[in-house]
């Protein structure tokens, strides 16, 4: 399933830490990134490389938000469902965008096109609401036309 | 030792100790779910909370008095885990106060939130700790809506012999823990976190571990529950008889759980020596072989070419008569015996008492089949490891040496037991083998040699242990003989010679030699595999008692040798002299019997077959009176002319006699399958029959008999037997079941055991002198040939009388197979799970080809107890090739 590149940049990874089992995360995030998720296979391949069972594998896996064992949408959006973000309207800012996506949080869109899953706090408090879009993009101090905006690049 | 307060108990306890086990020293019980006395702790569950305070102490470092004269505690600000807080001098605990009870009621209400309440359809009520604390600790009711509750699934199939229940599990986590700790099967996992929290097993098949039913007992709610016993009993109900494993060699002490004459389950019986509170899933599943259709319910007489049913009388007036007949034409001589090592000690007594007084034969075996390489004989009686060995604490002052043994696949339990001693303990474990086991991942050093070179290893670790002076010189001075002779044979053995010859590098074996001589205490666990090539090179045996005496490792506990034999009572047969050499006590005879193999091949006249099946191997000719004893028609049963039906482990009682050499005491605990009767009985009626007078009435006479008269087993007697046996609850009937401890084994009670080990030579005679021998290894041309070498192993799930009775048990008996290196794999052309063809001397087998590194280049394993694959050669050059 993982490339013989992914395996060789694990491979480095586990002589960084003294026990080679603790790459177990970036090596998650190696496999998510290549792949897009972690399928079974993919869990498969960190496991046998670091010499753990599938089991140990798939609770860190599972206990992380922020790796993905289902196939997600083509962006994955986590929208801060914390008390700040809340004070400022978050709440029907989410029901805004499960009606817009024909979804609930925590399930992809018909079209494949956008995953959308709540998320404890993101660390932006002081510019709530806010959500994290595919991991690496902030958006902040959120209305409900810069949703929409942001929402159809995304569909685009 | 460091004093602790526990609600106005002072104890003293060792440093290190933690306080939930301090409390139970001071007879205070603090409840708990997560942690488990033999597993690490983990603080989950917060169950233990309790008030923790240390000594005050002043500016100057004094401690602080209060009015009354003692020391002033000063209380920490909040509850503490009991389970994870380590004991120190002075330190005081409150269990009984208001805050920690508030505190446990809360825990209990919150473990409940979503608990489906359903004790009176669930398993483990009346066995249960969440019932049993929820009663005592709990709140009564709870504040939580019912409609708040999350439902979960109630019937998760965890593999072929657990069923999980969702709603129940609280997330302790034990039971993934001891598969991690213990059984070392990463097979257990949380998925998911919070709420959402379950336990999964990813492995294939799913709950893929030999010990899986353990969890099922420290589960401490009714999440994990049998899939055999499910829903058939409430334990309540059932009576409990303690018993002895009828498998393997390990001797694990269970309890039958009977209800209507049936075994409903059976549970490990806690005895620290033996098996702690661990049994493996054989042992707890494979038991329906006593109930099973097919048993034999009468005694069988061939009249007019077919077996027919008769009466007991008539069977052994025929038997009888016919042994006369023989005997008076051809001589005792031709009278032969043939006896199991799966029956009991008083059986094996009375079998050699029949053929050695009243026939007058020493044609006595008991090495048919799987038992066909036990060896041993005088080595263990001379060098046996001391008594009180346990060999689940064994510390970092011993160093053990396990050599052509696979415990995983042949004495679970032993491999368990050795994993806690290696990660608890800091046993310094070394395993040898002609291939990579799964004990081989604790080990300290991990030996791979050329099987049929085992001798070469042994004496490279000798001769560096006579060439740097490590050997024990005031042990050798006092009481050893003829090391000058040996120091001179093994001259030509230099240790790179040895390492040529067995195929490991030198300074492996000077590091193993070097931590054995070193270490205050030194084992020798030897198995069958080290036994098989031991009937072909004596050098082996001479080795093994060299490598002990020069180093003085004997007679003391953890020092001296375990051998590892395959049944239940390989130990028992050759105590009471199965055997053409030795009679009863291992006394060395004067006169040779015939040996198993001339037994089966027509040499003997009269065979009498006692619970063993030597035709199921092929190369058997039924001699002139063939009379077998068993639970079922077995293969040689078939071909016999009378057929006594025996009665098994749980329809009487009996002792057994482990590899470790410890006599343990079962129970009958059902009634007998039809007119079958124990072995002892029949036997006994044979010789009275021929003229004996013999009156036991009982078992338990029998053993008195052989107290009296073997010396050996001096002493023991059903009661001393009876001694520290675990019941975990008062009898049915009895008393309230909810008002004692109803949990199943918690592993309590690190000191008890019950059993009695006899002791070996040089433990019981502290002058005794020891000889050593000299034997040439082996040599043995290995050119290069496209040949590989055939090692024979076992797979615990096999294709036997007794697994194959077991229906749950069944997914788990593996196809035949074929391990090979992933080389050779690649010379031969074929991948993982490739079908091959394996032909040696005149037999052509087809197996389906493993490759996952378990074997060295050159060899191949093929367990030898599947579909097809009895009675295969142990180093037999052997051809592969590609279907």
């Amino acid at each position: 399933m993982l490339s013989e590149s992914a395996k060789t940049e694990i491979k480095t990874l586990m002589t960084k830490y003294p026990d080679s089992r603790s790459a177990i995360m970036p090596a998650l995030h190696l496999a998510q990134r290549e792949i897009g998720w972690l399928p079974d296979e993919a869990i498969q391949d960190v496991a046998d490389l670091l010499g753990l069972s599938k089991t140990e594998v798939n609770s860190v896996a599972t206990f992380y938000t922020m790796y993905a064992r289902e196939k997600p949408g083509a962006h994955t959006i986590f929208f801060c469902a914390d008390l700040p973000c809340a004070l400022r309207g978050a709440e029907d800012m989410l029901e805004h965008i499960e009606h817009k996506l024909g979804c609930k949080a925590g399930q992809t869109s018909a079209d494949g096109k956008i995953t959308l899953r709540e998320a404890e706090c993101l660390g932006g408090c002081n510019h709530a609401p806010v959500m994290l879009i595919d991991g690496v993009e902030h958006q902040q101090d959120l209305t409900i036309e810069k949703i929409d905006e942001i929402l159809e690049r995304l569909k685009a | 030792m460091p004093k602790v307060t526990i609600d106005a108990k002072t104890v003293e306890v060792p440093n290190g100790t933690l306080v939930v086990e301090a409390a139970k020293k001071a007879g205070v019980e603090i409840p708990v779910f997560c942690y488990h006395p033999k597993l690490a702790s983990v603080g989950m569950c917060r169950m233990c909370l309790v008030e923790v305070g240390t000594p005050r102490r002043g500016k100057d470092g004094q401690i602080e008095m209060d009015a009354n004269g003692n020391p002033a505690i000063a209380w920490m600000p909040k509850l503490q885990t009991a389970c994870t807080t380590v004991i120190s001098d002075g330190m005081a605990v409150r269990t009984d106060s208001a805050q920690v009870a508030d505190a446990r009621r809360s825990v209990v209400e919150f473990l409940l939130t979503s608990h489906p309440l359903d004790c009176p359809i669930c398993d483990k009520g009346g066995e249960c700790p969440l019932q049993n604390l929820t009663m005592a600790y709990g709140p009564g009711k709870s504040r939580f809506p019912v409609e708040s509750k999350f439902h979960n699934e109630k019937r998760v199939p965890l593999g072929d012999l657990i069923m999980l229940d969702r709603e129940r599990c609280i997330q302790c986590s034990r039971c993934i823990r001891f598969q991690d700790e213990l059984a070392d099967d990463h097979v257990l996992g949380f998925q998911a976190r919070g709420r959402g929290i379950e336990i999964v097993s990813l492995s294939t098949p799913e709950f893929d571990s030999k010990f899986s039913g353990n969890t099922i007992d420290i589960c401490p709610v009714g999440a994990l529950t049998s899939r055999d016993f499910r829903l058939s009993a409430r334990v309540w109900e059932v009576h409990d008889y303690p018993s002895v494993c009828a498998h393997c060699s390990v001797g694990c002490n269970l309890l039958i759980c009977e209800r209507d004459h049936q075994i409903k389950r059976i549970v490990p019986r806690e005895n620290e020596a033996v098996n702690a509170i661990w049994i493996c899933d054989k042992g707890r599943f494979a038991h329906h072989f006593t109930t099973a259709p097919d048993r034999l319910t009468t005694p069988l007489v061939r009249k007019n070419g077919s077996l027919q049913p008769a009466s007991w009388d008539d069977a052994l007036d025929a038997i009888v008569a016919k042994f006369a007949e023989i005997k008076k034409q051809s001589g005792a001589s031709a009278l032969a015996g043939l006896g199991g090592d799966r029956t009991a000690n008083e059986d094996l007594y009375l079998f050699q008492k029949l053929f050695r007084q009243v026939l007058g034969s020493n044609n006595l075996e008991h090495r048919v089949g799987w038992s066909a390489s036990n060896v041993g004989v005088d080595l263990v009686r001379m060098y046996g490891a001391g008594a009180d060995t346990n060999l689940g604490a064994l510390d970092k002052s011993v160093t053990a040496l396990v050599i052509g043994a696979d415990p995983e696949e042949e004495q679970p339990v032993i491999r368990l037991r050795l994993t806690r001693s290696v990660r608890n303990f800091g046993l310094n474990l070394i395993v040898a083998n002609g291939r990579v086991t799964k004990l081989a991942s604790h080990a300290k050093q991990s030996i791979v040699y050329r099987y049929g070179a085992e001798s070469a290893f042994l004496l490279g670790m000798i001769r560096t242990i006579l060439d740097e002076g490590l050997e024990n010189k005031e042990f050798i001075g006092a009481r050893v003989n003829n090391l000058d002779a040996v120091r001179k044979s093994i001259e030509p053995f230099t240790v790179e010679h040895c390492a040529e010859l067995c195929d490991v590098k030198p300074e492996k074996i000077r590091d193993a030699a070097r931590l054995i001589a070193q270490s205050p205490s030194f084992l020798i666990l030897y198995g069958r595999e080290a036994m098989a090539a031991q009937q072909h090179d004596p050098a082996i045996t001479s080795s093994i008692e060299t490598l002990l005496l020069i180093t003085g490792h004997v007679g003391r506990v953890n020092n001296g040798l375990i051998a590892l034999y395959p049944h239940n009572n390989s130990t028992g047969a050759m105590d009471f002299g199965l055997l053409p050499t030795h009679s009863a006590g291992r006394v060395k005879s004067d006169v040779k019997g015939l040996s198993a193999r001339e037994m089966l091949s027509g040499k003997a006249r009269a065979l009498y077959v006692m619970a063993c099946d030597p035709a199921a191997d092929g190369n058997f000719t039924k001699p002139d009176l063939l009379v077998v004893q068993d639970l079922f028609l077995t293969e040689t049963a078939k071909l016999a002319d009378v057929v006594l039906p025996a009665q098994s482990f749980a329809e009487r009682d009996g002792t057994l006699t482990n590899t470790e050499r410890r006599v343990q005491l079962f129970r009958a605990a059902i009634k007998p399958i039809g007119e079958s009767k124990p072995d002892w009985w029949i036997v006994a009626e044979i010789a009275k029959r021929l003229g004996a007078t013999w009156h036991y009435r009982n078992s338990a006479e029998i053993m008195d008999e052989i107290a009296a008269t073997v010396p050996l087993y001096a002493g023991v007697t059903y009661a001393a037997l009876s001694d520290n046996v675990m019941m975990p609850r008062p009898p049915y009937g009895q008393g309230n079941p909810s008002d004692e401890p109803t949990e199943i084994a918690m592993g309590e009670l690190e000191n008890v055991s019950s059993g009695k080990q006899w002791l070996s030579v040089a433990e019981s005679d502290a002058s005794a002198k020891f000889e050593l021998f000299w034997n040439e290894p082996r040599g043995e041309g290995r050119e290069a040939k496209n040949e590989l070498v055939l090692a024979v192993a076992r797979s615990l799930y096999d294709r036997g009388t007794l697994v194959g009775k077991t229906k749950i048990v069944q997914p788990r008996v593996p196809a035949p197979y074929v391990e090979i290196n992933s080389q050779d794999a690649e010379q031969i052309g074929v991948g993982d799970g490739a079908r091959v063809r394996v032909s040696f001397d005149s037999r052509v087998i087809e197996l389906n080809a493993r490759v996952d590194g378990h074997v060295p280049p050159g060899t191949v394993l093929v367990p030898n107890n599947l579909d097809g694959t009895a009675a295969l050669p142990m180093g037999a050059w052997v051809k592969i090739e590609k279907v």
